[in-house]
C-alpha cells in the first residue's frame, strides 16, 4: 500500500535535475515558486531525453545513472548561459483580487483532487496504453521494442512520443511496480503545479492582479474540463502543463534573451514529447512568437535555434529509435497518404465536435474563457493575436486529423474532442489580459528585441 | 504601459468566470464517495461500467502465476467489452501471456485463445464451467482450464 506514495515521490527527481539550470540568476525575475515548478518541467524533459537516448544506444535504464546523466545535461545547459542576472520580482502585498484569484485556483485544485481520488476522473487510456507501456518499459529497463511490435498490441500506438511513458516508467522503477491510482493523481498534481508556477511567469508581462486572475481562469477551466473529460493519468495534463508554461514564458520579457528562449524551448519540447498534437502547438507558438517580434533576421535565426533545438533533438532521438527498431517512421500508423482527406465528412465532423464540447460541462470550460476574452478585448493586438493564432493552428491541425479518417469519425471524436481541444480554453484565457496591454509583441517591455 | 480603464474588466471577468467554473466543478464531485478509498480508479467515472472487469483482473494476479496464459471473457459474451478486458489484462497481469478473445470490437478466431491456461469471466458464472474454479468474486470468476 506504500507503493503509491513512493511512485508519486519519484516526481521529486525532475525538480532536482532542473534546479541547476533554473538557479541561474537570469531567471530571478520569475520568482522562487515559478522557478521551482519550472525546474520540475525542465527536469522532466531532460530525464525523458536521457531515457530515450539510452534506449537508442541499447543501454539499460538505471535510476542513479539516469539521474546523474540528466543533472550533467542540465549543468551543461547552464554553463552555456551567458546572460546577466535579472532583478527579482517586486515584493508587494497581494491585493484583494490577487488573493481571491489564489483562493479560486486553490479550491479548483482541491476539487480536482477530491474527484480524482474518488475515482471520478480516471482515464481508461491510462490502463489501455500509457501505463501499460510504462510498466513494461520499467520491467525491461528500456523502451521495449519487442513489446511494442506484438501484433495484438497495435492499439498502443508505438509511435506516440515518449515523455509520459518514460516518466511513468521512471516512477515505476522507483516504486517497483506501476501504481494505477497514483498515476491518476498526476492530474491534480500538475494542476497544482500550474496554480503555483504560472502567476510568477505571467506577472512579468502583466499586473499581479491580471496575471493571478488569468491563472485562476486557466486552472478552474482545466479542473472542470479534466473532471468532465476524465483526464486522470493520461497524457493530457502533462501536455497542458508544458503548453501553458511554455506559451506563458513566450509572453514574458524573459523570452527576449537567450536564457528565456532556451527555457521556453525546453518547455515546448515537453509539449511536443508528451502528445502528438503538442508538436503543432509548439511549432505554431514558436512561429508566431518570431512573427510577432520585430527583430532582425540574425536575432530571429538565433532565437529559432534556441526555441526549436530541444524539440528537434528529442524527437530526432525518438524517431531514430523507431526507425532502427523498425517500429515506426515519423507519426504514422502506416495507413493512408498525408493529404488523403475526406471533405465529405466536414459536416459530420463539425457536428460531432460541437456535441462533444457541449457535453463537456455544457461547453463552459470553452465558453467562459471565450466570453472573458470578448469582454476584455477592445482591439486585436499582435500580442493577443499570438495565443489566438496558436489556437487557430491547433484547431486546424485537429480538423485535419479528424478529416483524415476514411471511416465515420464520429465515435472517435466523441471520446477525444473534449480532451484534445482543451488547450484552446487555456489560450483564450491567456488572450484576454494580453488584449489590453498596449505593447505589440509577446514580450511587453520593449518594442524591439535587443540587438546583440 | 497598460490600459488602466480596462484593468477592472480584465481582472473581474476571469474571476467571475473562475467562480462559475469552480461551482460547476464542485457540483460534479461525487461527494458521497469522497474520503472513501475507491475499489477501482473508475468507480465514479463515466467509464464505471468497466470497474468490475478491472477489479476481477487485478484480483486474478493472485491466482494466475507469472508465465501463465490468460483469456478474458464476459458473461454473456460481448466483443466490445472483451476488447477492453484484453487491454486491461495486459496492464493488470504483467508477466503473463494475455490472449485476446476479441480485438477492436470483434471476436477473434477461437484458435487464438484455445490454449489459454486460465479463463477470467467478468460477470455471472458461466453455465458450463470452463475448468476448475480458482477465484470467485462479486465481479466474476477465474478458472484453470483442463489440459487439452
Amino acid at each position: 500500500m506504500r507503493d503509491g506514495p513512493v511512485w508519486l515521490s519519484a516526481f521529486l527527481l525532475p525538480p532536482l535535475i532542473g534546479a541547476p539550470l533554473l538557479a541561474h540568476p537570469a531567471f530571478r525575475r520569475l520568482g522562487r515558486a515559478s522557478r521551482a515548478i519550472l525546474s520540475g518541467g525542465v527536469g522532466t524533459v531532460i530525464v525523458s531525453f536521457s531515457m530515450t537516448v539510452f534506449a537508442v544506444a541499447g543501454v539499460r535504464w538505471s535510476l542513479p545513472i539516469l539521474f546523474l546523466a540528466s543533472v550533467f545535461l542540465a549543468s551543461l545547459l547552464r554553463l552555456a548561459l551567458r546572460e546577466a542576472p535579472s532583478p527579482p520580482p517586486e515584493r508587494q502585498p497581494p491585493g484583494a483580487a490577487t488573493r481571491a484569484a489564489g483562493t479560486l485556483a486553490g479550491l479548483a485544485v482541491l476539487t480536482a483532487l477530491l474527484a480524482t481520488a474518488a475515482g471520478a476522473a480516471s482515464s481508461s487510456d491510462l490502463v489501455f496504453f500509457w501505463g501499460a507501456k510504462a510498466q513494461q518499459y520499467a520491467a525491461a529497463r528500456t523502451v521495449d521494442a519487442r513489446f511494442l511490435s506484438e501484433p495484438f498490441l497495435q492499439y498502443m500506438h508505438a509511435y506516440y512520443p515518449p515523455l509520459v511513458t518514460n516518466l511513468y516508467a521512471l516512477a515505476s522503477m522507483a516504486a517497483g511496480r506501476m501504481c494505477w491510482t497514483a498515476a491518476t493523481l498526476i492530474f491534480p498534481a500538475l494542476l497544482a503545479a500550474l496554480a503555483l508556477g504560472l502567476p510568477g511567469v505571467l506577472r512579468t508581462s502583466s499586473r499581479a492582479a491580471e496575471s493571478a486572475a488569468a491563472c485562476a481562469l486557466i486552472v478552474c477551466a482545466i479542473a472542470y474540463l479534466g473532471m468532465e473529460a476524465d483526464i486522470g493519468g493520461n497524457g493530457e495534463m502533462p501536455l497542458l502543463f508544458f503548453e501553458t508554461m511554455g506559451i506563458a514564458l513566450l509572453f514574458s520579457p524573459a523570452s527576449e534573451g537567450a536564457a528565456g528562449q532556451i527555457l521556453a524551448g525546453l518547455l515546448l519540447c515537453g509539449a511536443a514529447c508528451a502528445k502528438v498534437e503538442g508538436l503543432p502547438f509548439a511549432l505554431s507558438a514558436i512561429g508566431l512568437f518570431l512573427w510577432a517580434r520585430r527583430g532582425d533576421a540574425k536575432w530571429r535565426g538565433a532565437a529559432a535555434i534556441r526555441l526549436l533545438g530541444p524539440t528537434t533533438a528529442s524527437l530526432a532521438a525518438w524517431f531514430t529509435f523507431g526507425a532502427t527498431r523498425r517500429l515506426f517512421h515519423g507519426y504514422s500508423d502506416g495507413g493512408g497518404r498525408f493529404l488523403d482527406l475526406h471533405p465529405e465528412h466536414a459536416g459530420l465532423v463539425a457536428r460531432a465536435i460541437g456535441r462533444s464540447l457541449v457535453a463537456t460541462g455544457y461547453g463552459l470550460p470553452y465558453l467562459i474563457p471565450l466570453l472573458c476574452f470578448l469582454i476584455s478585448a477592445r482591439r486585436l493586438t499582435r500580442r493577443s493575436a499570438f495565443p489566438l493564432g496558436v489556437a487557430a493552428a491547433l484547431i486546424g491541425f485537429l480538423l485535419f486529423t479528424y478529416l483524415h479518417r476514411a471511416e465515420d469519425p464520429s465515435m472517435w471524436i466523441s471520446w477525444s474532442a473534449a480532451r484534445v481541444f482543451s488547450p484552446v480554453a487555456m489560450l483564450l484565457a491567456l488572450a484576454a489580459p494580453s488584449a489590453v496591454a498596449s505593447t505589440e509583441g509577446p514580450g511587453p517591455r520593449t518594442e524591439r528585441p535587443p540587438r546583440r | 504601459m497598460h490600459d488602466r480603464r480596462s484593468t477592472p474588466v480584465v481582472v473581474l471577468a476571469p474571476l467571475l468566470g473562475s467562480a462559475i467554473l469552480l461551482a460547476f466543478a464542485a457540483a460534479s464531485v461525487p461527494w458521497k464517495a469522497v474520503g472513501r478509498r475507491p475499489r477501482t480508479p473508475f468507480d465514479a467515472s463515466a467509464a464505471s461500467s468497466v470497474g468490475p472487469g478491472y477489479a476481477l483482473l487485478r484480483d486474478a494476479a493472485a491466482v494466475v502465476p507469472p508465465g501463465g496464459s490468460v483469456v478474458a471473457f464476459t458473461e454473456p459474451r460481448d466483443p466490445v467489452s472483451e476488447t477492453y478486458y484484453h487491454r486491461f489484462a495486459i496492464s493488470l497481469l504483467p508477466g503473463r501471456r494475455i490472449l485476446p478473445a476479441a480485438l477492436y470490437g470483434r471476436f477473434v478466431d477461437p484458435a487464438t485463445w484455445t490454449d489459454a491456461e486460465f479463463v477470467a469471466v467478468v460477470g455471472a458464472r458461466p453455465a458450463e464451467p470452463p475448468g476448475e474454479l480458482v477465484l470467485s468474486t462479486t465481479d466474476g470468476t477465474v478458472w484453470r482450464r483442463r489440459p487439452r
